[in-house]
């Protein structure tokens, strides 16, 4: 008879070993990961462009996101509609991403008709058609979608935060770029922007699949002859990262909800203290046990759900709790972000450390079970420039945090003197509840010509 | 391809009831546990709306021998990954785990299947009120056009129908909720005889037996679950609503009742819907926001259930053109189906493109097991991947204009959200 009131021992666990990652025999520049997997006849794949809306110009800000938005519009012999028709005869789906750093083209097949489907992409990457008619007709649609972007709390504050901490900075502006830059945006803008960012300058590939090393390697050679030549530029960025104390109040009529955002620039990917801010983060509001997740939703029911992160571009990253909670409980839940982040400098227990390390242990075998996944994954690495080491070396950097490295996370990390503070909402509401917040400066934010 | 669409299984009823199926997979290192109650908000009634996903909430708030907020914690530090969801018909329960957890899971499930009334208390109620009217402010009333849905179902079924209220339920009723109605409720409807427990992915199965035996065949199944009180909706002509929001641009959503799940022409609208409104040159994609450049978007689909589906048509009009025209375009479409039938490529792409997803939705293991969960709850049957397929695989082009003519007719309600400032 089993005795409900214990909880049960874990059996021994399986051992994990990550799958074997082969490197693709192509030209020296292209960075490239491959699992071969045959439980299911498919094969996902993702070509990597080392340029994003960072590379826009600045008074045409939007324009990497519209290149992608047409690119596929028609190529070679297909027109736009004839081009999607294609890609569902053959049940295969197509996607383009496109991030401040880079530009994602995501094909996902199944076996028997994955070089067909290579074949379409090599199309749209070798011979867009970029018409003036689907030029005209695409750029209209996205000022369309910038307008709707009015009707989103969640996007005013998140764009915003971004605008206010990156300021100056590519960083600063939302992919889809602002109403008057991409006013400006001309298809002349679009076919520059393929030619030098895009057209030559894969820079990676990731894929997974039931299909050999060889064969993948004789369609990509096939397919892509002139493309895989990584040439991008590394532009140079700079941040302005001094700021202090202050609250930017977004304006969004008759809203029930205020949007919080709270956080502020930090340091690199790359440096040393990247696993010390993971697991002082999942227990922070990594996750949904977490301190800011349990206070403000499980024990104050202010939300239906809080968050932390700390999140990386390619050169450094932000720091950001977010949240969305009913108006009038706006300031009550601003201080009980204000005390999470003070409380965690005091350090954590060892409970919440043995918590977050078995979470985060654990749970990486799982970021290799599906085809989609294991993509993703080795995406992000060449995105990031990480080497295989990341996935090597995890569970060892893993371990090595204790109470002392995530209590100095915490310390450098967390800058309680250094937050941006975006609340987006019902401001009347908002303002009559901000006396408290003594040492901070309230400023209106307009959003027009900042962020949409 | 039939191979992949073939799924292994072992089914076993327990002597409480309690549905049981197993599906072995030892090449990936997770096991997914997968729980349908068979109870959704059609199993509610006016007055009492939210309830079926009110426990999607209190199941997470412990059981007699588990601690509020615990089932996640224990999940999470076994690197296991946990949710639920409801529907209509259902709710679902679910987690998947590294293979040597399955007993924290198994333990889990059942506490809170056997256990979870000693533990539900009036302050855990009192807080996940709050959290649920915060979810509902966030994922509806506060959100552009979050109101769509609840007020086209509930003009197109009518009023006390089940499907008429929305499953998060109204916010009045989310605020009374009270412990007594609430117990009542997890009494009637979450007992192992109107559950279905699937097992899949790396785990031994004897010992996976043994375990869900002592886990669940212990608890006891009192009730006689109430039939849903549903009858055939009747809709002679067509209803109108406009619903003034904080929004840039009008939308104008159709909605027509159709065939219920797994019905006869389930299938044949799922695939008339592609036609219209999935893909990139579907006839209103092409026509609206092609041809014409009046839409920023223009999608449809066939929504069904145990009791009644919805084939539901939404676009969202551009500056300066207006929703009486749009209407104009898409019956124009919709009669030029009914008039010409479809053509047979636009057969084969759909057939294709559905087969291909069911391929990659095998991919996980977790959506695998709540397949099994669905067509075991559904038709009785866990393995009918081919049968699933194969509905679509066997319909002709004649098939598509056939249920155009049928359910498309001049019944349908019609839902317009407009900009708040446009009135005057």
């Amino acid at each position: 008879m089993i005795d409900r009131s214990v909880k049960p021992i874990e059996t021994p666990e399986l051992s994990f070993a990550l799958p074997k990652i082969d490197q693709l025999g192509l030209t020296t520049d292209v960075k490239s990961y491959f699992v071969s997997r045959d439980d299911l006849p498919i094969v996902k794949l993702n070509l990597i462009i080392k340029a994003g809306s960072n590379n826009d110009p600045l008074g045409k800000k939007g324009l990497a996101h519209l290149t992608s938005s047409l690119i596929d519009e028609g190529a070679g012999e297909f027109n736009s509609l004839e081009l999607s028709d294609q890609f569902e005869l053959l049940g295969s789906t197509f996607n383009i991403t496109v991030d401040n750093d880079s530009i994602l083209f995501s094909i996902l097949s199944l076996k028997e008709n994955f070089e067909k489907t290579v074949a379409l992409l090599s199309l749209i990457i070798n011979e867009p058609l970029f018409s003036n008619e689907d030029f005209n007709r695409e750029k209209n649609n996205v000022l369309t979608k910038v307008l709707q972007f009015k009707d989103n709390a969640d996007y005013l504050a998140d764009s915003s935060f971004q605008k206010l901490i990156f300021e100056d900075s590519p960083y600063s502006f939302p992919s889809f770029g602002l109403r008057n830059t991409l006013e400006s945006i001309t298809l002349d803008d679009v076919k520059s922007f393929y030619n030098d960012f895009i057209f030559t300058n894969i820079y990676g590939i990731s894929a997974v699949g039931d299909i050999s090393k060889s064969e993948l390697e004789r369609i990509l050679v096939k397919y892509f002859p002139n493309n895989l030549a990584a040439q991008t530029k590394e532009l140079e960025i700079k941040f302005n990262s001094e700021s202090k104390n202050r609250i930017f109040l977004i304006e969004k009529k008759d809203a029930q909800q205020t949007e919080i955002r709270v956080g502020h620039l930090t340091n690199s990917r790359h440096d040393n203290d990247y696993f010390s801010k993971l697991v002082l983060n999942t227990i922070l509001g990594g996750q949904f046990s977490s301190r800011i997740n349990h206070n403000l939703r499980e024990v104050n029911g202010f939300t239906y759900g809080a968050n932390s992160s700390f999140s990386y571009n390619k050169i450094n990253g932000m720091f950001l709790v977010s949240t969305t909670v009913d108006s009038q409980n706006t300031s009550a839940a601003l201080k009980e972000i204000l005390f999470e982040l003070r409380d965690i400098k005091n350090g954590v227990s060892t409970e919440e450390l043995n918590f977050a390390k078995s979470y985060l242990r654990k749970r990486f075998p799982s970021q290799f079970e599906t085809y989609s996944k294991i993509v993703s994954i080795l995406t992000s690495l060449i995105v990031s420039d990480r080497e295989l080491d990341y996935l090597h070396n995890y569970e060892d950097m893993l371990s090595d945090v204790n109470k002392t490295s995530a209590l100095k996370a915490a310390a450098e990390r967390i800058n309680n003197d250094n937050l941006t503070i975006v609340l987006a909402g019902n401001v009347e509401e908002i303002k009559k509840q901000l006396s408290d917040f003594e040492g901070f400066t309230t400023i209106d934010f307009e959003v027009e010509g900042a962020v949409i | 391809m039939s191979k992949f669409l073939n799924i292994e299984y072992e089914k076993y009823t327990l002597p409480n009831g309690l549905d049981v199926i197993l599906h072995q997979n030892k090449k990936i290192p997770s096991v997914a546990v997968n729980l349908w109650y068979k109870v959704g908000s059609a199993n509610e009634r006016k007055g009492k709306t939210g309830f079926a996903h009110l426990f999607e909430h209190m199941m997470f708030q412990g059981s007699q021998n588990v601690e509020k907020e615990m089932h996640f914690k224990y999940i999470q530090e076994a690197g296991g990954s946990l949710n639920g969801s409801t529907s209509f018909d259902r709710t679902n329960y679910y987690e998947s785990l590294p293979t040597n957890n399955l007993e924290l899971a198994l333990w889990l499930e059942s506490d809170r299947m056997g256990f979870l009334l000693p533990a539900l208390t009036q302050e855990k109620l009192t807080n996940q009120i709050e959290v649920v009217s915060n979810e509902r402010r966030q994922r509806y009333d506060n959100q552009p056009y979050g109101l769509a849905w609840e007020k086209l179902f509930g003009q197109l079924f009518g009023d006390g129908h089940p499907y008429s209220w929305p499953t998060i339920g109204w916010m009045e009723d989310i605020q009374n909720f009270r412990l007594d109605d609430i117990k009542e409720f997890f009494r009637t409807y979450y007992s192992p005889s109107n559950a279905s427990l699937c097992v899949a992915g790396n785990f031994e199965t004897d010992n996976a037996k043994i375990l869900i035996n002592e886990y669940f065949a212990s608890i006891s199944n009192n009730v006689v679950v109430p039939k849903v009180n549903s009858v055939p909706v009747v809709r002679d002509r067509e209803s109108t609503e406009v619903l003034e929001d904080n929004i840039q641009l009008e939308r104008l959503y159709l909605a027509w009742v159709s065939d219920k799940l797994y019905g006869k022409e389930d299938a044949a609208l799922d695939v008339l819907s592609d036609v219209l409104g999935g893909q990139k040159n579907s006839r209103l994609n092409k026509r609206l926001v092609f041809d014409l450049q009046t839409s920023l978007d223009a999608s449809c689909f066939q929504y069904s259930g145990q009791f009644a589906g919805s084939f539901i048509i939404a676009s969202t009009v551009k500056p300066g053109n207006t929703i009486e025209d749009l209407k104009k375009e898409i019956f124009a479409e919709i009669e030029k189906i009914k008039n010409e039938g479809i053509s047979e490529s636009e057969l084969v792409r759909a057939k294709n493109s559905i087969k291909s997803n069911y391929i990659y939705s095998l991919q996980n293991i977790s959506t695998l097991a709540d397949q099994l969960n669905n067509y075991n709850c559904n038709l009785n049957e866990p393995n009918s991947f081919a049968f699933d397929v194969n509905r679509y695989e066997q319909l002709t082009q004649n098939d598509i204009k056939v249920v155009a003519a049928k359910y498309l007719k001049k019944n349908y309600a019609e839902l317009q959200i407009i900009p708040r400032n446009e009135k005057v």
